[in-house]
């Protein structure tokens, strides 16, 4: 009775063991229970060791047994040395990109950038991880990695790992996160070029400049109100820039150090003193973000950009916020600008403005980023207007061989504090100013063009392939195989 | 090694004068050449349909759709078909009973386990590089990039030796070819899925998972990506199950 109580502890020490390593691997929260099925296995086995320790001893004098333990060490040994070397291979290693795409090779400018790099930098890539831009964000950051050591990174799923998101306010898949001597920079995309551009700002010295254009009844980036805009203003802070309001009319002219201008829904008309300031930023490369809303007659400000805002309101009964509130038309789906490039998030535009833009086409290059349904009308003086939907919400005009950027939107309250957490607003007005930001100095890696290189079949020769290859030499190695079988039967 | 290669010469002999090897190369040539004629017509219809489009297209050309798809398939293919060329190499010695002459003649242990390791991976080699016709093929149609072909088949050749070197740690410990064989695709099927289709519970699992499977390993090689720490880790695979077939059949000595 008593030797198969004892067996039975061996097994529930045994069987606790497992259990408690599974549970330390399953639930790593729960301590407690953790140490107490670990205890509980302890105790277990110690009963049996106890009263079999003369078996232990006997067995432990067999020279089988030495010698097994002897080959244990050995096996140990041997693997902890090739761990040891893989872990040194892991560190000093070299690659070579052969593949037909060239697609782990990184531009010259990236190679650059990177080499560069004096302080280590982080980038945190938060994605799906069943996706096949999971797989080319390790791709990208390995060949990133590669050229400097300096260049720490991690992928997640940004399913699993939600309090990390919370931390840098991120709410889609493929964004990124550059850290570096305390300056954070997100970004959007996997891609080569928003990843670089992510680097450039987040190590270079200072911190990015944003003014919001203040004394003209603009929302306020301080106002915690629903029309104010503080909570644009924390998101920029919190992804590496340094945000103030600026009055034009107590400067001499637009400082130096701004890197993009925000006119947030004036309602007062610009003195022609702040308007030619504006223009003096603009003519030395400046990039303004300009939002304003219906019924503000703005065409002293962007009428050089040869775009404009026309007294109108875009309402939308089918696609709009909630189904029922056909004056706050929703946006689904967007074209393949640099602001809403993998932007898969709606966004709603209250009250908006429809927007014209090509006046000055062999001046400008123009981009339309935002446009309202197909479905979508306007409402012109308190009537309906008989024009097809697709108005255009927000969009862009650059000097073709200068720097200078407008980004205008017909409204401004979709970045107000009422509006910025409606599913994708504030991401798009991040979008933005990230772009506009980007626009100025930073690089322009084009995607990669592979060469297409055809290769055409006619139905005799796939047929000729067809034969030989899952036919003739399949069949003629069985053949040969049923020969040497015959022969060998034979003789 | 002077006893090296004429060990490794009766083992081929071994190989060429019994049925298996032609069976497991003809059905890994059939299933292969079917996979390359339906990839190329498929790559032909698709090519006559981008011809006519305006859109951007990237990474279409023959080396990158149908050469590294027949990659990934040759390697998914020998997963299963590898146990079939190393499941008799101890066991049937075993069986046979002619382990223990082997094992009192002057051969060293490691002359043996080397000597069928490498005849394996000649029959191996031979049945891979059998598919040399189908670049040779698509380089008369259109063109290769021969680089990337290399490092493909540079991918095979590391798989190949850490397959086999499992195969042979398997056919060690038993006397049975069908165990060996059961065995062999077990430790192979969770070491090739374990990076991508079974997924740890945390992120840190999933990274060691991915680190410790043969198909990340070879995804990089047979995608172009020629890396020392995929050639290492694919080469100490095979050595650590080498060693442990040593350490096997030595125990045998004093069990």
């Amino acid at each position: 009775m008593t030797n198969k109580l004892i067996k039975i502890s061996g097994i529930l020490g045994v069987i606790l063991g497992i259990a408690a390593v599974s549970s330390v691997s399953m639930y790593p929260a729960k301590p407690l229970l953790n140490g107490f099925i670990a205890v509980l296995s302890l105790i277990f086995l110690l009963v049996f060791f106890i009263f079999h320790y003369e078996s232990f001893k006997a067995f432990s004098k067999k020279r089988s047994t030495q010698l097994g333990l002897n080959s244990i060490m050995m096996i140990v040994f041997f693997i902890f040395i090739i761990v040891v070397l893989n872990l040194i291979s892991r560190q000093y290693y070299g690659r070579h990109d052969m593949s037909s795409t060239s697609k782990f090779s990184l531009a010259p400018q990236t190679m650059n950038v990177v080499r560069d790099l004096k302080s280590e930098i982080t980038v945190t890539v938060f994605g799906q991880e069943s996706s096949p831009t999971f797989m080319r964000a390790m791709e990208l950051l390995e060949g990133y990695r590669y050229l400097n050591r300096s260049f720490i990174y991690s992928i997640v799923d940004l399913d699993r790992t939600p309090l990390l998101a919370k931390q840098y306010g991120i709410t889609q898949y493929d964004s990124i996160v550059v850290t570096a001597e305390g300056k954070t920079v997100l970004t959007q995309g996997i891609s080569e070029e928003a990843l670089t551009n992510a680097i450039i700002r987040a190590t270079r010295e200072g911190k990015n400049k944003v003014y919001f254009i203040a004394g003209h009844g603009e929302k306020d980036p301080k106002d915690s109100g629903r029309g104010g805009m503080s909570k644009a203003a924390q998101r920029l802070l919190a992804i590496g820039y340094d945000v103030s309001p600026l009055t034009l009319s107590s400067m001499e002219s637009v400082p130096d150090a701004a890197e993009v201008l925000i006119i947030a829904g004036p309602s007062e008309r610009f003195s022609a003193s702040d308007i030619r300031k504006l223009q003096t930023f603009l003519s030395e490369g400046g990039r303004v973000l300009a939002m304003f809303d219906p019924g503000y007659d703005a065409s002293d400000i962007i009428s050089a950009t040869g775009m404009m805002v026309r007294n109108a309101v875009i309402i939308d009964k089918k696609s709009n916020l909630g189904g029922k509130d056909e004056n706050i038309p929703l946006v689904a789906e967007y074209p393949d600008t640099p602001v809403t490039r993998d932007f898969k998030l709606t966004t709603v535009f209250p009250g908006a403005a429809p927007l014209e833009i090509g006046g000055r086409g062999m001046d400008y290059d123009y981009l339309s980023i935002i446009t309202s349904s197909p479905e979508s009308m306007l409402i012109e003086n308190n009537k309906i207007s008989p024009e097809k939907g697709g108005h255009i919400i927000a969009a862009s005009a650059g000097t073709k061989h200068g720097k200078d950027v407008v980004l205008l939107y017909g409204d401004s309250d979709f970045a107000s504090n009422a509006f910025f957490d409606a599913v994708g607003n504030g991401n798009l007005f991040i979008n933005s100013v990230n772009w506009l930001a980007e626009e100025g100095d930073l690089i322009s890696i084009m995607p990669r063009k592979d060469d297409f290189v055809p290769l055409y079949l006619t139905s005799e020769q796939a047929g000729i392939i067809s034969y030989i290859s899952a036919g003739a030499i399949p069949l003629s190695i069985f053949g040969a195989g049923i020969f040497i079988w015959w022969r060998r039967k034979r003789f | 090694m002077n006893n090296l290669l004429p060990f490794i010469k009766k083992e081929l002999k071994a190989y060429f004068y019994s049925p298996i090897a032609y069976i497991v190369a003809g059905v890994f040539l059939g299933l292969v050449g079917y996979f390359f004629y339906s990839s190329m017509q498929g790559f032909s219809m698709q090519a006559v349909q981008f011809s006519a489009s305006t859109s951007e297209i990237t990474g279409f050309n023959p080396t990158n759709v149908i050469m590294k798809g027949l990659f990934r398939s040759m390697g998914t293919v020998f997963v299963l078909l590898t146990p079939l060329i190393t499941m008799r190499l101890i066991a049937e010695e075993k069986r046979a009973r002619t382990m223990e002459l082997l094992m009192t003649s002057p051969l060293s242990i490691m002359t043996i386990i080397a000597g069928k390791f490498i005849a394996a991976l000649i029959i191996y080699s031979i049945i891979i590089m059998s598919t040399i016709y189908i670049p040779l093929t698509i380089e008369y149609f259109s063109t290769v990039s021969w680089t990337h072909v290399f490092t493909g088949y540079l991918g095979l050749l590391l798989i190949g030796m850490a397959m086999i070197s499992v195969g042979v740690l398997c056919s060690a410990v038993t006397d049975k070819q069908v165990i060996a064989a059961v065995l062999t695709i077990g430790i192979l099927v969770l070491f090739w899925f374990i990076g991508g289709g079974i997924g740890g519970h945390t992120e840190n699992i999933t990274n060691i998972m991915r680190e410790l499977s043969l198909f990340s390993h070879f995804e990089n090689l047979y995608s172009g990506l020629l890396d020392t720490r995929d050639i290492v880790y694919l080469l100490s695979f095979a050595v650590v199950a080498l060693f442990l077939s040593h350490r096997v059949l030595e125990s045998g000595r004093w069990k």
